[in-house]
């Protein structure tokens, strides 16, 4: 089931998650604030989550990227995340795993978080162009972009 | 990116940010009064010297006497003071937990485990461990003794240090 995100609240969104991943990134926020934050970013990306938009823009982003991403990870956190392209599937193992590092190795956990928010972030910004796009060629029709 | 960083300790600095309470702040000026006093190593080797392997030593594991002599300033500095911080169940007290296993290499879900187990972990790595035929190497164990206490009590402070950021930080925002 999905439904669809009026752009103002998807902009909202993406700007909440945005402070989020700034606050895992802060080195001045310690582990348990940071924790805080990954909690409230997941909440926030879990709305994402239910929009279509989202979930085909994460799709592209992630067929296309997922082979080198999932590298990146692995050598930053020292988790292997197998992505699947669907962004319901993937948010779910993404937040277990989340769970199960972030009582174990705390600091991993956080650069997880931070780099999996990312991109979840990166396909709702993708929208945001598209929007921009189509926009403008409602504008401005027959002008190529 | 996984590895331990060592954070150097500045008193003045610790003590401004644990200074919300001053039982914690008291330990702490304690604590790291013990672990930068050279005097506390000599304490420990004189308390291992004292170990008698004549009367049945030769068959105690190093590391159970070694645990016995170090066991009352890991009470005082480590148990007390993280269980002041760290005190149930909740996300924060079980993230304080991580990292204080985290930063001693102890490779343990918080979730299964006690602050006492993450000790315990942490000692049996670092100790010699006894083979109940001979006896240990006294230069050796005093070294490992001491390495071990110093360690575990600064990671603790280290911990007590960035939980009382936490606070501070809070405190600050007025959240």
């Amino acid at each position: 089931m999905s439904y669809e995100l009026h752009y103002s609240s998807r902009d909202a969104l993406i700007s909440k998650l945005e402070r989020y991943i700034n606050g895992l990134i802060s080195e001045s926020i310690d582990l348990r604030r940071a924790h805080d934050y990954a909690v409230l970013g997941f909440q926030t990306a879990v709305k994402l989550m239910g929009d279509i938009e989202v979930q085909n823009s994460y799709a592209r982003y992630c067929e296309v990227g997922g082979k080198l991403l999932a590298r990146n990870i692995r050598e930053y956190t020292g988790v292997d995340f197998t992505f699947t392209c669907d962004l319901k599937t993937d948010l779910d193992n993404i937040m277990q795993t989340y769970n199960n590092l972030i009582f174990r190795k705390p600091r991993n956990a956080r650069y997880f978080a931070m780099m999996m928010l990312n991109i979840i972030q990166n396909a709702a910004y993708a929208t945001q162009r598209e929007r921009r796009k189509e926009q403008e060629q409602g504008q401005n029709p027959g002008e190529e972009i | 990116m996984s590895e331990v960083i060592q954070t150097p300790i500045d008193i003045t600095e610790l003590l401004t940010l644990t200074g919300r309470s001053r039982v914690l702040t008291e330990k702490v000026k304690r604590c790291y009064a013990l672990v930068t006093n050279p005097k506390t190593f000599e304490g420990v080797a004189a308390s291992l010297r004292g170990y008698d392997a004549a009367s049945g030593g030769w068959f105690i594991p190093h590391a159970t006497h070694a645990r016995q002599v170090i066991q009352p300033i890991i009470q005082e500095c480590v148990v007390e003071p993280l269980t002041m911080v760290a005190t149930g169940s909740d996300a924060h007290s079980l993230v304080t937990l991580a990292e204080f296993a985290d930063m001693l290499g102890v490779d343990v879900d918080v979730r299964a485990v006690s602050l006492q187990d993450i000790i315990e972990l942490k000692l049996s790595s670092c100790l010699p461990q006894g083979d109940g035929k001979k006896p240990p190497a006294y230069a050796d164990l005093v070294n490992a003794t001491s390495n071990c206490l110093r360690e575990i009590v600064t990671k603790a402070l280290v911990t007590l240090e960035h939980v009382g950021a936490a606070i501070a930080f809070t405190s600050r925002r007025g959240e």
